[in-house]
C-alpha cells in the first residue's frame, strides 16, 4: 500500500467512534474520517472521497444499508467498498448484509488491537494487496 | 312365634333389591294402582307391595295401613320370600308360627295373610305383593292365580324402574361426556377412514369459524391449506403401528372459514367403532404460543444487540488501554485493568451463548448437515485449541482413532463448537502440566467422541444439574474458570440436534471423561431380510431420516428395501443385489442424481430398472431431464405425498410407467374426487388456473389434459386452441359443449351428467388412444 486508504467510519455512538479512531490512529496505511449519521457521511464524501466505508448498521434515521445506498448514489462512488461493523451477528443477518455488496462484516464487540489488521485483510482480499 | 329364616344367597338378594332403586322412594301411582285393585278385588283391609330389606320390610305401596315399615323379625313377608309359591295363612290364630305375633295380637290384628313373592329381574325374591285382613278367610285357587297375575304386574313395573335407572345413568354419562366435549377448550374433530368429518365440537367451531353443520359430512381437507394436507393424508394412509403413528402430535397450518390460516397443533388418535376405523383429532390453535415464542426470540436477539453496543465501547476502551497504555499504569492499576478486560470478554461470550441457545432451542438455527469424518474433525479441534491449552500449561493429545473413515452426518461449524467447548472445559479444569486426551471410537452403529482430563472431577450431587443453564459445580468456578455457565447447555442442544447423546463419567480427584455419541453415517444399509418372493427396492437417499421414513413406508406396503446414502453406494449395491426398482433422491453428496440416472439408463443391467424420483428438486429435475420421458415412473417433490409414492412404487413394481394427466380445474372438491377416481391408473396432477396450466404445459409432457372451461382467469376454450394437436384433451365442465368444441377434443363430458365410471372410462380410453398415436 503506497497510498493511504481513505476510510470513512459512520456510527451514531460517539464512544465507539472514539474507540475506532484510537484503534486506527497510529496506522500508516489508513487515513480515517468519522461521521455520526448518514447525512454527515454524505456531506463528507462529497468533498473527501473514501476508498472504504465502515458502516454501523443500526442507526437512528437512515441505517447502515440506507447510508450505503446514499453514498453509492454519489458520483464516482457506485462501487465503493464497504464493510459493516455491527452488533447484528446472526448468520442470517450477516448473509443479508453481505448480499448488499459488503466485502465483509466485522462483529461488535471487536478487539481494538486487531481491528486494523482485520480491515487490512478485507481490503487486500478485495484489491489483491 | 317363629322368626322368618334368612334365604340362601341373602347378600345377593339384598344387592338385587338395592339395584332396583326402589327402597325409600316416594309412593308411585303405577304400584298404587295395583295394590288398590288387589284391595278391591279381594275385599281385604290391607294390600301392600312389601320389600324385604336387611332388618325391615318396607312398603313401596300400601292400602289400608299407615305404617311405612315393620321389623323383618315379625313380618309375614319374610316367610313369603322363602318360597316361590304364594305364602298363605288362612287364620293366624290357628297357626302356631303366628298366633303370638305382635302384628296378630296387636294392630293391625292380622288374621288372614296371602303374599305372592316378587322377583327381581335376576330371579331374587325381594318382596311380596300381599293382601291382609283381620278376619280369617280362604283363598280359592282362582284368587291365588289373580294374586300371582297382579304380582307379575308389580314385577314388570320393577323392571321398568331398573331400565329407567340404567337409562338415566347412561344418559347422564352421555351428558357428562357431551358436556366435556362441548366445553373443552381444544377442538375435537372426528373423521372416518375416508377423511369425512363426523363430529365437530364447539371449540372446533370457534377455532375454524365453521358451524358444525357446515363441516360434518365434508372432507377434513377443507380445514387445512392445500400444501399442508399431506401430513394428515400420510397418517390416514399409513398402517396401524407404523412409525407414522407414533408421532401423533404435530404442528400444521389450519385454514379458517374466512380463508385465514393459523398454526395449530394436532394430536390424532385412531379408534375402531363397530368395525370402522375412526380418527379423533384434538386441535389447538397455537397462535398465541407461537407469538410468545417469537417475541421471546426477538427479545433475546434485541437484548443481545443492545448489550453489544455499550460492550463495544467498554471492550474497545479497555483493549486500547491495555494494548497501548498499560505500561504507564501502576501495578495495581494494571491488575484492575486485567480484571475489567477479562470480565468484558466473559460478558461477550455470555451474550453469544445466550443467543446460540435461544436459536437452537427455538429451532431457528439452520444446521448444514453433511457427511463428515469425525476423526478429521477431532484433529482440527485439537489444533484449534492448542493455543488455549498452552496458555494453561496443559498438553492436548490424540487418543485412539477408529480405522477407516468415521463418518457422521453433521454441521461442521456447530460440531467444532461442541469439540471446542468440551476441550476448553477439560483444559480449564486440568491441573498444570495435566493432559487432555481426545479419542474417537466406534460403538455398534454409533461413533463416540471422548474428552478425558485428569482434573478434580465433578461432584456426584452435581450430576442432575450439569447440563442446565448457568450450572457450575461451585459458584466460585465461574469467577475462577471464566466460563459462562451456558457452554454445556449449548453443547447438549447441538449434540441433540445431531440425534446424538452426551454424558460423562467422573471420579473425584482422578478426572472426568465427557463423551458424546452420534449415529454413524453409513454409505449403505441393508434392510431386514425379506420373505421369499417379497419385492426388494433400493432407496438412494443421503438424509438418513428421510431414508428411514421411506423404508418404513415401503415396509408398510410389504416391500423390503436397502438404503444407499451415496451414488457410489447405490451403484455398488446395484451390482451386488437384484432390485425390482430404485427410489432416487436427486441431491446426493457424491454425484448429481440426474447424472446417476443417465448413467443407470446407459448401462445394460440397469437400463430397464424402474425408477421413482423422490427429491426436493424433483420438479426442477423433471424439467431438466433430457432423456426418455418414460425413463422415470414418477417425479415426486418433497415433502412426499405418501399416497402418490405408494402408487408410484406399485406402478414401478408392475413395470410400466403411468400416463400423466393434467387436470385443469379450480373446484377442489372435483379435483379430490377425480384424483381418488383415477388413483393408480394415471399419474395425476392438477392446476387451478389457465396461467398455471400454460406454465406446466410449456415445461412438461402430459399424456392427457382434463379441462374445465370456466376457470378463474379465463375460459378453457382459449387453452384448447393453443393445445391443438399437441396433447389429447378431454373437456370436463359444467357447460354443455357446442359442436365445434366437441370436434376439437377427444371427448367432452358435462359434470352433472357424467357418472364416475363414465369419467374414468373416458380418461382411460383417451390415454390409450394417445399412447397408440405416440407409438405410431
Amino acid at each position: 500500500m503506497t497510498e493511504k486508504v481513505r476510510l470513512l467510519y459512520v456510527d451514531d455512538e460517539a464512544d465507539i467512534r472514539d474507540v475506532v479512531e484510537m484503534s486506527l490512529e497510529d496506522e500508516p496505511d489508513f487515513e480515517l474520517r468519522l461521521c455520526g449519521s448518514c447525512a454527515a457521511a454524505v456531506d463528507q464524501a462529497k468533498t473527501w472521497r473514501p476508498d472504504l466505508l465502515l458502516l454501523d448498521v443500526m442507526m437512528p434515521g437512515l441505517d447502515g444499508p440506507a447510508t450505503l445506498e446514499q453514498l453509492r448514489a454519489l458520483p464516482g462512488m457506485q462501487s465503493v467498498a464497504a464493510v459493516f461493523v455491527t452488533a447484528k451477528v446472526q448468520a442470517k443477518e450477516i448473509e443479508q448484509l453481505t448480499a448488499l455488496g459488503a466485502i465483509g462484516v466485522i462483529p461488535k464487540p471487536f478487539d481494538p488491537m486487531t481491528l486494523a489488521d482485520h480491515i487490512r485483510t478485507l481490503w487486500k482480499s478485495r484489491h489483491g494487496g | 312365634m317363629e322368626k322368618p329364616a334368612l334365604p340362601s344367597g341373602e347378600a345377593d338378594r339384598q344387592a338385587a333389591l338395592c339395584a332396583l332403586n326402589l327402597l325409600d322412594t316416594p309412593p308411585e301411582a303405577r304400584f298404587d294402582r295395583i295394590t288398590r285393585i288387589a284391595q278391591r278385588h279381594f275385599g281385604v283391609r290391607i294390600a301392600l307391595v312389601s320389600l324385604v330389606d336387611a332388618g325391615r320390610q318396607w312398603f313401596k305401596s300400601r292400602q289400608g295401613l299407615d305404617a311405612t315399615e315393620t321389623p323383618r323379625d315379625v313380618s309375614f313377608c319374610g316367610h313369603a320370600i322363602l318360597s316361590s309359591d304364594i305364602f298363605y295363612i288362612p287364620d293366624a290364630h290357628a297357626d302356631p308360627r303366628f298366633a303370638d305375633n305382635p302384628l296378630v295380637t296387636g294392630p293391625p290384628h292380622v288374621r288372614f295373610y296371602a303374599g305372592a313373592p316378587l322377583r327381581a329381574p335376576g330371579g331374587e325374591r325381594v318382596g311380596t305383593l300381599c293382601i291382609i285382613d283381620s278376619a280369617p278367610r280362604v283363598l280359592s285357587p282362582e284368587d291365588q292365580s289373580v294374586l300371582r297375575d297382579l304380582a307379575d304386574g308389580v314385577e314388570a313395573e320393577m323392571e321398568r324402574t331398573e331400565l329407567r335407572v340404567s337409562e338415566r345413568q347412561l344418559r347422564s354419562a352421555e351428558n357428562r361426556l357431551r358436556a366435556i366435549i362441548e366445553t373443552v377448550v381444544d377442538g375435537i374433530v372426528t373423521i372416518d377412514s375416508d377423511g369425512f368429518v363426523q363430529t365437530f365440537n364447539p371449540a372446533a367451531e370457534r377455532i375454524f369459524g365453521y358451524a358444525a353443520v357446515e363441516v360434518i359430512g365434508r372432507t377434513f381437507r377443507l380445514l387445512m391449506p392445500y400444501a399442508d394436507r399431506h401430513a394428515l393424508d400420510a397418517y390416514l394412509h399409513s398402517r396401524p403401528g407404523s412409525e407414522h403413528r407414533a408421532d401423533t402430535s404435530s404442528e400444521v397450518t389450519g385454514l379458517r372459514r374466512d380463508g385465514s390460516t393459523f398454526p395449530m397443533e394436532v394430536a390424532v388418535s385412531e379408534m375402531e367403532i363397530n368395525g370402522e376405523r375412526w380418527f379423533t383429532g384434538i386441535v389447538r390453535d397455537i397462535s398465541d404460543r407461537k407469538k410468545v415464542e417469537r417475541l421471546k426470540s426477538e427479545f433475546v436477539s434485541t437484548v443481545s444487540h443492545e448489550l453489544r453496543t455499550p460492550l463495544t465501547s467498554i471492550r474497545g476502551a479497555l483493549g486500547l488501554l491495555r494494548g497501548k497504555h498499560a505500561a504507564a499504569l501502576p501495578e495495581k492499576g494494571r491488575h484492575l485493568l486485567e480484571m475489567a478486560n477479562r470480565n468484558a470478554e466473559r460478558l461477550t461470550l455470555l451474550i453469544n451463548d445466550i443467543l446460540d441457545l435461544e436459536k437452537i432451542e427455538s429451532g431457528s438455527l439452520d444446521f448444514d448437515f453433511k457427511p463428515l469424518d469425525l476423526a478429521a474433525l477431532a484433529g482440527q479441534a485439537l489444533a484449534a485449541n492448542e493455543g488455549y491449552a498452552h496458555q494453561h500449561g496443559v498438553v492436548l493429545r490424540h487418543g485412539d482413532m477408529p480405522e477407516g473413515a468415521a463418518l457422521v452426518r453433521a454441521d461442521e461449524h456447530r460440531l467444532m463448537q461442541v469439540f471446542g467447548n468440551l476441550l476448553s472445559n477439560a483444559i480449564k479444569y486440568s491441573p498444570p502440566d495435566g493432559e487432555v486426551v481426545l479419542s474417537v471410537a466406534r460403538r455398534d452403529s454409533r461413533l463416540r467422541v471422548t474428552v478425558k482430563d485428569h482434573g478434580r472431577g465433578i461432584p456426584a450431587e452435581f450430576r442432575s444439574r450439569i447440563f442446565q443453564r448457568f450450572a457450575q459445580a461451585d459458584s466460585s468456578d465461574t469467577r475462577e474458570k471464566g466460563g459462562t455457565g451456558l457452554g454445556l447447555s449449548v453443547t447438549k442442544a447441538i449434540v441433540e440436534r445431531h440425534e446424538g447423546t452426551i454424558d460423562y463419567l467422573s471420579e473425584p480427584e482422578l478426572g472426568t471423561e465427557f463423551f458424546f455419541e452420534l449415529p454413524a453415517w453409513q454409505e449403505t444399509t441393508l434392510g431386514e431380510a425379506g420373505r421369499p418372493g417379497q419385492p426388494l427396492l433400493l432407496v438412494c437417499e443421503d438424509n438418513s431420516d428421510v431414508a428411514r421414513v421411506l423404508g418404513e413406508l415401503l415396509a408398510g406396503e410389504g416391500i423390503a428395501s436397502d438404503i444407499a446414502a451415496t451414488a457410489a453406494g447405490a451403484k455398488s449395491l446395484l451390482a451386488q443385489r437384484s432390485y425390482q426398482a430404485l427410489v432416487l433422491d436427486l441431491s446426493l453428496p457424491d454425484q448429481d442424481g440426474l447424472e446417476l440416472l443417465k448413467e443407470l439408463r446407459a448401462k445394460e443391467e440397469t437400463r430397464d430398472l424402474p425408477i421413482v424420483v423422490v427429491s426436493g428438486r424433483a420438479n426442477e429435475g423433471r424439467a431438466a431431464w433430457q432423456g426418455d420421458a418414460l425413463a422415470v415412473v414418477d417425479w415426486l417433490q418433497k415433502p412426499v405425498d405418501t399416497a402418490r409414492l405408494s402408487r408410484a412404487v406399485r406402478q414401478a413394481l408392475a413395470g410400466r410407467a403411468r400416463p400423466r394427466v393434467l387436470h385443469v380445474e379450480d373446484d377442489l372438491d372435483i379435483v379430490q374426487m377425480t384424483e381418488a377416481l383415477v388413483d393408480g391408473d394415471v399419474a395425476y396432477e392438477h392446476v387451478a388456473t389457465l396461467a398455471g396450466a400454460r406454465r406446466l404445459l410449456a415445461a412438461e409432457r402430459y399424456d392427457l389434459v382434463l379441462l374445465d372451461l370456466a376457470l378463474p382467469d379465463g375460459s378453457g376454450v382459449d387453452l384448447l386452441a393453443e393445445l391443438k394437436g399437441k396433447v389429447p384433451v378431454v373437456v370436463f365442465s359444467g357447460q354443455e359443449p357446442d359442436r365445434q368444441l366437441s370436434g376439437q377434443v377427444a371427448a367432452a363430458l358435462v359434470k352433472s351428467r357424467t357418472s364416475n365410471e363414465q369419467l374414468l372410462e373416458t380418461i382411460r380410453r383417451a390415454v390409450r388412444r394417445g399412447g397408440r398415436r405416440k407409438n405410431d
